[in-house]
């Protein structure tokens, strides 16, 4: 069994703002 | 320590006896031993095992507070963009005539003309640019690549002024693909072309019966023969618009995409969304088959089946990290070919939703767009905030003609969030 807790993933920083265009209802990333 | 608001356990697919932890705020993960999560609600981890959930935004001290820096979050990244942003629609002609065009009964041959071009450029020499260190600018139609030396002559002036001013420039396009040829592209690079995005919708059969040519003829060859040019010389990313009826086809597409060598080395962002109805006032007569909500259940399995079929041939698309609608962003800018300014391209022409022009400037639209709406007690205790922030603002206007309150996606999060973290997490996005 496993006992420790395991980081899958860091989190992300805020960005300098979006930078993606976005589609309808898809949206913009807010960090990367 | 508690459990922040804006986490979520999940089951963990690959070990029985642990949960997934996803926080919301960040994208960070953790894999938890089931045993420790009753030792998390009573607040008895050890502190090696609290310091490592609490850095990773999972663990908060205070609830409370978190709701309360929470009502910052896009205050903060305002303050910290330091691009200005323009979608520039050029006009609103096309040499295509796809059937679900949202631009619908707004299309006709307006272009943006020569003196609305010297306004937008006054307009940004105008503008407030303190702190700024780039201007980037996405030209957007119609089909941009009609106006394609408008395109050079702002291209042009906008480098000069950045120039001088000791900021940068570029562009991207958002483009049918069918005009954006070699010569095109190698024009483009020289005066600031980053990127293009190009949309393919689905394999050939439906492509071409959902993007024909205005004649009526296909235009998938066209495009693929453009990509498979232009992928050498500028950065190409694929979208594409899917119906309740043919998503289960796009896979196909993916394996075409393939065969023409355009392979993940290629392309190297990819994403599939679907149609959206627009309302009776600008719609095409004769199509009907987009989504009216992102809760409808079929966009949930549409969303997870074509993430998963894009990652699993090695293709990169958007990861699962905080997400907001572009106008929540003072810098952003939509510029219609008439000059008259907006919050999102889909808004284009609905006076109501109208925030200024390049003579008079951006008015304050902080009402007219519902920019606090999701300001309340259900949303800040909402895991899925972060990741929604009140949602789809155009969806919201074209159903109710407002965006007087939140267009709620929780039952889109619902059915998908553990899921698309799976993903995330096993394809290492």
């Amino acid at each position: 069994m496993q006992k420790r807790i395991i980081v899958l993933k860091k989190g992300v920083e805020k960005k300098d703002g979006p930078d993606t265009f976005c589609c309808f209802g898809a949206f913009i990333p807010l960090t990367g | 320590m508690k459990l922040s608001c804006y986490s979520k356990l999940f089951t963990s697919q690959e070990s029985a006896d642990s949960v997934i932890a996803y926080s919301t705020q960040n994208a960070a993960a953790a894999l938890i031993p089931s045993e420790l999560i009753p030792d998390i609600n009573k607040g008895n981890l050890s502190p090696e095992e609290q310091e490592i959930l609490t850095d990773l935004g999972i663990l908060v001290s205070s609830r409370e507070e978190e709701k309360i820096k929470m009502q910052n979050f896009i205050n903060e990244l305002n303050d910290l963009n330091r691009s200005v942003k323009f979608i520039i629609v050029l006009n609103m002609d096309c040499n295509l005539s796809c059937k679900y065009c949202f631009e619908g009964k707004r299309k006709g041959r307006f272009y943006l003309s020569e003196e609305t071009a010297d306004k937008f450029i006054n307009f940004i020499s105008r503008s407030d640019l303190t702190g700024k260190e780039s201007i980037k600018i996405v030209f957007y139609g119609g089909e941009p690549l009609l106006s394609l030396e408008r395109i050079v002559s702002i291209s042009g002036r906008i480098g000069a002024f950045t120039h001088s001013r000791g900021l940068k420039y570029g562009f991207t396009l958002v483009t049918n693909g069918t005009l954006l040829t070699s010569p095109v592209v190698k024009r483009l690079k020289e005066i600031g072309l980053q990127s293009a995005k190009i949309t393919l919708d689905g394999p050939k059969d439906i492509h071409d019966l959902y993007r024909p040519f205005k004649s009526g003829t296909g235009s998938f060859d066209t495009i693929i023969r453009n990509i498979k040019e232009a992928c050498n010389t500028t950065t190409i990313h694929l979208g594409g618009n899917y119906t309740q009826e043919n998503f289960r086809e796009f896979p196909r597409l993916l394996d075409d995409l393939a065969a023409n060598g355009l392979t993940p080395d290629k392309i190297p962002f990819l994403k599939f969304d679907p149609v959206v109805n627009e309302s009776n006032e600008f719609a095409p007569a004769d199509f009907h088959d987009g989504c009216e909500s992102s809760n409808e259940p079929w966009i949930s399995d549409a969303a997870v089946f074509l993430r998963e079929e894009i990652l699993r041939r090695g293709y990169r698309t958007q990861k699962i990290v905080p997400m907001s609608c572009f106008a929540e962003f003072k810098d952003n800018i939509v510029v219609n070919y008439d000059g008259t300014l907006y919050k999102c391209p889909g808004l284009i022409g609905r006076e109501q939703f109208c925030v200024g022009d390049l003579e008079r400037g951006q008015t304050d639209y902080r009402v007219s767009h519902g920019l606090d709406v999701w300001k309340n007690k259900e949303c800040l205790e909402c895991a899925y905030l972060p990741l929604c922030f009140g949602g789809c603002k155009y969806m919201k206007a074209i159903r109710d003609g407002n965006m007087s309150s939140v267009i709620c996606q929780k039952e889109y999060y619902d059915g998908t969030l553990a899921k698309l973290v799976s993903q995330d997490i096993q394809y290492d996005l």
